[in-house]
């Protein structure tokens, strides 16, 4: 049934995130949730509704719900290869909805994915690096290849970066969307080697006499500094070179991101949108969560850095402070915290104590009380803040929570604060973003309905 | 006082004159006075470490009632106006009882430098305040109480307005008595451990200071200096969490001179610029002064009973006493309202742990080990903050619930209790200390599983906070478990190896 | 058209498609990236004064438009030391202090390739005092050094610097796409490790012990310290008795470590050789 004339389209989400694996049945959907009765425990994963795809005609056959396996028998890992719905607003309504085909006629969709991969060319500087993968428009439900094609590739080579395809809507599954499936998370190399086959690559696709990526070299603690590198610098394969510098080995990966566009034409008029989607590492921990994530960052861009109070009653603003403990202690639970305190003495292990060291200079020292870090205890520590919040007593600890322009504060006390012995994206210690801090910080105050600027000087943090 | 302390204390305060009591004479300027000989059965290494027992007692003292005063702090209570003013009261209150808790941690450290037991204890009701600044008092922030608080800490020569006022407030809080000032105590153990005729060097045991509480452990991260100062740290005049570890007389003599400069303004030691300025003293009065401004009938706290109590069994009804009131007896509130009757039996329970932790913390050697070393002990100091927040969250509940059965909590709410155990001592081998644990974890989950089945129920964050609660003590529990069948297994395996007699 | 709430929008941005699992959201991918797993979502902020690219990483300037008169002034390697906007001065760096030797006093950190111990505050905190627009651009004003300068410097600088008009893009399109402009096909991920494989064998990565596990089969020993295996080991048991557990950690200098993970065998079997792990113990 139509409902009026369609005004404006949107792909949802605007950001997807995809994960590499050699499987061929992609990841089953699943969902993550807090065991109520449990509230310390792991998250539990849970079946949740997925979709079975003929990917020869591009039509959901069908719905399951399973315990999923995040490997094949084959011990291949399998890829999480999401969808990306289309949706649209009519006129004289305000919802949005996720379009179906009684909506739009499926055959005036046509969709665009535009992917690439070039870490080379961000090193080498030489567009000719690029690799890229573009489908140009298409409407069919074919599961079309992406082929990063590379101008410094050898003749007729290919890094295959996964697949798009438009699903067919059917009658028992009508709504428009494109499944992306990413690549095998496979390695590549170059046509230059120098002993023998590279039992590391499947391929020799790039071609070290057209290109310079193969023994490409970054010193690796230039005087003057090169700030034009990455930073951090010279974290590609490779060795030692001449002069304290690595030297690429010439590898490739089959990660990517990119745009996917749609556009369709109704009512004579023709309507865009895009999308953009990213291939990376499995999540190894899959019922685990980061406590900085992609989510904070454009959650602050959307909203801002200060929470309005009108936007959150107090019971949401304490389920967000529990959350973000919550991802602290899951995050703590998985890390080997005497280790990363910079405990040992001998300064191998890689640590931000390390870090600090040598990237300013300042005295090498655990971060904490070396007797207090073991895993358990911190992971204890922040159970115990944690379940106190439970209790409703605002977040008391925002004090402790290291702001970011606090990065330089290399004392004790400045390392000291939280998060703690993690990195942040300046390479200092792991700052929230401003905020998630305002949040704990509006928990901590329970200033629901009123000005939230009012609030800075009655912060408990200024005496 | 007990009279166990009492004695000792009134034979050296005033020699000549045995029949004054010894509270007399701390209120005269200067107050102690040390005499030319200790007391009979005390030499004057005992008399030191008498002195420091006083002085760890009264910490604790003041950091529980300066907590149940903080808790007892509400920005909800008050119009909007003023509730940023209120938090910011209640986190000051709350940082200066974390500084006495650093005190009182500092006082243990003294006693391990010179091989003294640690204290823990505190005195509990029935109450006799002689050498005590005040009447030990649970009791909700009133201008009052705060002009007590302020007393106690204040330098000897305070004039200036609102010397006057507050002391008059203080004195009316303290039935009629001027507190006394505790600083006066501090001097005294100051002026006889700087003595080295009468303390000799091998009074102070170095090698006791891997049993010590250092600041990293126990101060982590408590700073409340003034920010965006680069060189905090080394500022002198920071106030922060005062820990150290004590090897020696003179880092002994420095540790208690901080301490009093923190708080407790010592004798003749005039406090001025940024010492004034971060003093408990100076902050205190900092809040009195804007009570004020903002009126005196400002009630910033809620309605907590007074020195709340809860019984092993839960009466029906308080015991009303028809009398008038003794105005130096304590009055004691006593929990009759079902639901928190458990709660406060929680709290106790919970504080018990605190103290034991902190005290098994101390048994276990390990401040100074070797970077690489983990053991045990971090899980215990880690405990013992837990059990803090624990305080927070479990005082939370209670300042919101009746004090009476029927009750209004708005009216007169419960408090936290702060009641002392009957023991604080920990059995001697270490297989035996995990053993009690132990025991109080299992109490914790029996008390926990009460609470939730009661009916009616407690509220759902109550509910929430118990079964992570409860989680968290099954956690301990299996971890301890393991431990006591390896210490055990080890004390059998060392048994056997020394052979049947 | 009317507008959507705030609320509304995050729930576009958020919202999790039919079928998707939660590992396909933002929620799942790290954003603290030194440089990433997923994305360098440093990489969103390069063009974010329109005419410039920047360091995803650092207030240096990478390239300059000549078609913008506004730019006239800049070039390639100066950099951005204030970002000034209704009236208010935005640093975008502060000094790094603390002590250089155990238990000294508190020193600037002052190093060979850094005297001025310059650090740059990432970009996603730093800009957000702009803020940064949503919906249209903005104009603010950039102090930059007038030369080009290798090493960092801080706000402070007492050295040339020109004052030029900056304007801010729009960071997003259609209300919650990140716009065109800002990133191109394959620049979200220009900045990962080449292959991504090296990160999971180098330094930063256990920060992301959530996405990038460090340290499992976790559980207390009898002496009450936690036990159990790196991540990276290949030998390891997960069913070992709890006491048997070693963590080995990656040691530096990097010596043949019989049981970590080589790269080359990460390169080539890490699907196999990685485990999921799920409620902190080895899955498949």
């Amino acid at each position: 049934m139509k409902r009026g004339e369609l005004v404006e389209i949107r792909l949802l989400p605007p950001l997807v995130v995809a994960r590499l694996g050699a499987s061929d049945v992609p990841v089953d959907n699943y969902d993550v949730i807090v065991d109520p009765e449990h509230p310390l425990a792991f998250r539990t994963i849970r079946p949740a509704p997925t979709f079975i795809v003929d990917t020869d005609t591009g039509a959901i056959t069908g719905v399951v719900e399973r315990e999923p396996t995040f490997k094949d028998e084959q011990n291949r890992v399998r890829p999480v290869a999401p969808f990306i719905e289309l949706w649209g607003r009519f006129d004289g309504g305000d919802d949005w909805v996720h379009l179906t085909a009684d909506d739009v006629d499926a055959d005036a969709v046509r969709w665009r994915v535009h992917v690439g991969n070039v870490k080379v060319t961000r090193r080498t500087g030489d567009p000719d690096d690029r690799i890229e993968a573009d489908t140009g428009w298409f409407s069919t439900h074919d599961r079309l290849s992406l082929r990063g094609e590379c101008a410094n590739f050898v003749a007729g080579k290919s890094i295959p970066l996964g697949y798009a395809q438009f699903i067919r809507p059917t009658a028992d599954f009508p709504h428009l969307r494109l499944r992306f499936t990413p690549g095998s998370g496979n390695v590549y190399g170059s046509n230059r080697v120098t002993s023998g086959p590279d039992p590391n690559i499947v391929d020799q696709v790039y071609d070290a006499n057209k290109g310079r990526w193969f023994g490409y070299s970054e010193p690796t603690s230039p005087i003057p500094p090169i700030p034009a590198f990455t930073n951090p610098g010279a974290i590609y394969a490779g060795n030692d070179g001449p002069n304290n510098s690595w030297v690429s080995f010439g590898y490739l990966d089959d990660a990517c991101d990119g745009i996917i566009d749609v556009e369709l034409t109704a009512g004579g008029r023709t309507l865009g949108a895009f999308a953009r989607v990213g291939a990376g590492a499995p999540a190894f921990a899959p019922d685990t969560f980061p406590i900085r994530t992609a989510a904070d960052e454009l959650e602050q861009i959307l909203l801002g850095p200060d929470v309005d109070p009108a936007d959150y009653s107090v019971e949401e603003l304490q389920q967000d402070a529990e959350e973000i403990l919550r991802r602290a202690f899951e995050t703590v639970r998985l890390m080997n915290t005497a280790y990363m305190n910079g405990n040992d003495p001998r300064n191998i292990a890689s640590t931000m104590s390390r870090q600090d060291n040598g990237d300013t200079g300042r005295a090498f020292q655990p971060i904490m009380a070396p007797t207090l870090v073991d895993t358990l205890a911190v992971l204890n520590l922040h159970q115990g803040v944690f379940t106190t919040l439970r209790s409703g007593a605002p977040p008391w600890f925002v004090t402790v929570l290291r702001e970011f322009n606090e990065i330089g504060d290399l004392t004790d006390l400045g390392r000291r604060k939280m998060p703690g012995m993690m990195r942040n994206a300046d390479a200092r210690y792991l700052v929230l973003t401003r905020r998630q801090r305002d949040k704990i910080r509006l928990a901590a105050n329970r200033t629901n309905g009123s000005s939230a600027r009012a609030t800075q000087t009655g912060d408990p943090a200024d005496e | 006082m007990r009279p166990k302390f009492a004695r000792q204390l009134q034979s050296i305060v005033e020699p000549t004159s045995p029949r004054r009591g010894a509270a007399e004479a701390l209120k005269a300027p200067g107050g102690f006075v040390l005499p030319a000989q200790p007391p009979p059965e005390l030499s004057w290494q005992q008399y030191a470490v008498f002195l420091l027992y006083v002085a760890a007692e009264i910490e604790h003292a003041l950091l529980v009632q300066y907590l149940f005063a903080a808790y007892t702090l509400d920005e909800s209570v008050v119009d909007e106006e003023h509730r940023p003013d209120v938090r910011r009261w209640q986190e000051i209150i709350l940082g200066i009882a974390k500084e006495e808790m650093g005190h009182f941690i500092s006082v243990q450290n003294v006693l391990r430098l010179v091989a003294a037991p640690l204290n823990l204890e505190r005195e509990d009701y029935p109450f006799d305040s002689e050498f005590y600044p005040f009447d030990f008092t649970l009791e909700k922030l009133t201008r009052g109480s705060l002009s007590k608080y302020i007393y106690v800490e204040m330098p000897a020569d305070w004039t200036t307005p609102p010397a006057e006022e507050v002391k008059a407030l203080a004195r009316e809080a303290n039935h009629g008595e001027s507190p006394n000032r505790v600083g006066d105590l501090y001097a005294a153990m100051i002026a006889l451990l700087s003595d080295t005729t009468r303390i000799p060097d091998d009074f102070f045991v170095a090698d006791t200071t891997g049993m010590q509480a250092s600041f990293a452990e126990w101060g982590r991260n408590y700073k409340s200096g003034a920010r965006g100062n680069l060189l905090t740290r080394d500022h002198p005049k920071t106030p922060e969490l005062i820990i150290e570890i004590v090897d020696s007389r003179d880092s002994a003599v420095s540790l208690l001179e901080q301490i009093a400069e923190q708080g407790e303004g010592v004798g003749a030691v005039h406090l001025t610029g940024e010492a004034l300025e971060l003093s408990h003293f100076r902050r205190f009065l900092d809040i009195f002064n804007e009570w004020s401004a903002i009126g005196a009938d400002f009630d910033p706290s809620r309605n907590v009973a007074t020195n709340p109590i809860v019984d092993a069994d839960l009466p029906e009804a308080a015991e009303r006493d028809d009398e008038e009131p003794d105005p130096c007896d304590p009055v004691t509130s006593t929990i009759t309202d079902p639901e928190a009757f458990y709660w406060a039996h929680l709290q106790n329970l919970r504080y018990r742990m605190l103290l034991v932790d902190l005290g098994h913390a101390f048994h276990l050697d390990g401040a100074l080990g070797s970077t690489t070393e983990v053991t045990a002990r971090g899980e215990i100091i880690t405990w013992t903050f837990t059990e803090m927040y624990n305080l927070r969250a479990l005082a939370g509940i209670l300042v919101r619930l009746p004090l009476e059965r029927g009750g209004d909590a708005s009216k007169r709410a419960a408090g936290p209790p702060f009641q002392m155990p009957y023991t604080l001592e920990l059995p001697n081998r270490e297989v035996d200390r995990w053993r009690w644990h132990r025991e109080l974890l299992r109490t914790s989950i029996a008390l926990i599983g009460t609470i939730e089945t009661l009916d009616p129920p407690p509220e759902p964050r109550g509910l929430a906070y118990l079964k992570a609660l409860r989680e968290s003590d099954e956690r301990a529990l299996e971890m301890i478990e393991k431990m006591i069948v390896a210490e055990q297994t080890k004390l059998s395996a060392r048994k056997a190896a020394k052979g049947a007699v | 058209m009317s507008e959507l709430t705030p609320k509304n929008k995050a729930a576009q941005l958020f919202h999790r498609a039919a079928g998707n699992p939660p590992s396909t959201l933002p929620h799942s991918a790290i954003s603290n990236c030194f440089p990433g797993l997923e994305f360098d979502v440093r990489n969103i902020w390069r063009r974010i004064f329109i005419g410039l690219v920047m360091h995803e990483a650092d207030c240096y300037v990478l390239e300059v438009d000549r078609s913008v008169a506004a730019l006239q002034a800049i070039q390639p390697g100066c950099r951005l030391l204030k970002i000034l906007a209704d009236e208010q001065v935005f640093d975008t760096t502060v000094v790094a202090f603390g002590p250089k030797t155990a238990g000294g006093p508190t020193e600037i950190l002052g190093v060979p390739a850094n005297p001025d111990a310059a650090w740059f505050m990432e970009w996603s905190n730093s800009l957000s005092r702009v803020p940064v627009p949503t919906q249209a651009p903005r104009h603010v004003q950039g102090v930059f050094t007038k030369e080009p300068s290798a090493y960092p410097r801080l706000a402070s600088y007492d050295g040339p610097t020109v004052t030029v008009d900056l304007e801010v893009r729009a960071f997003f399109e259609h209300d919650v796409v990140i716009a065109r402009e800002l990133a191109q096909p394959g620049e979200l991920t220009q900045s990962l490790c080449s292959p991504w494989l090296n990160d999971y064998r180098e330094c930063a990565c256990y920060y992301w012990a959530s996405s990038r596990p460090d340290y499992v089969d976790i559980a207390a020993g009898s002496d009450g310290v936690s036990r159990g295996w790196n991540w990276m080991d290949k030998s390891r048991n997960p069913d070992a008795p709890v006491d048997e557990r070693v963590y080995l950690p990656d040691p530096r200098p990097r010596t043949p470590q019989a049981t970590w993970i080589t790269y080359d065998e990460l390169f080539q079997e890490w699907q196999k050789l990685l485990r999921f792990i799920i409620g902190g113990r080895d899955r498949e």
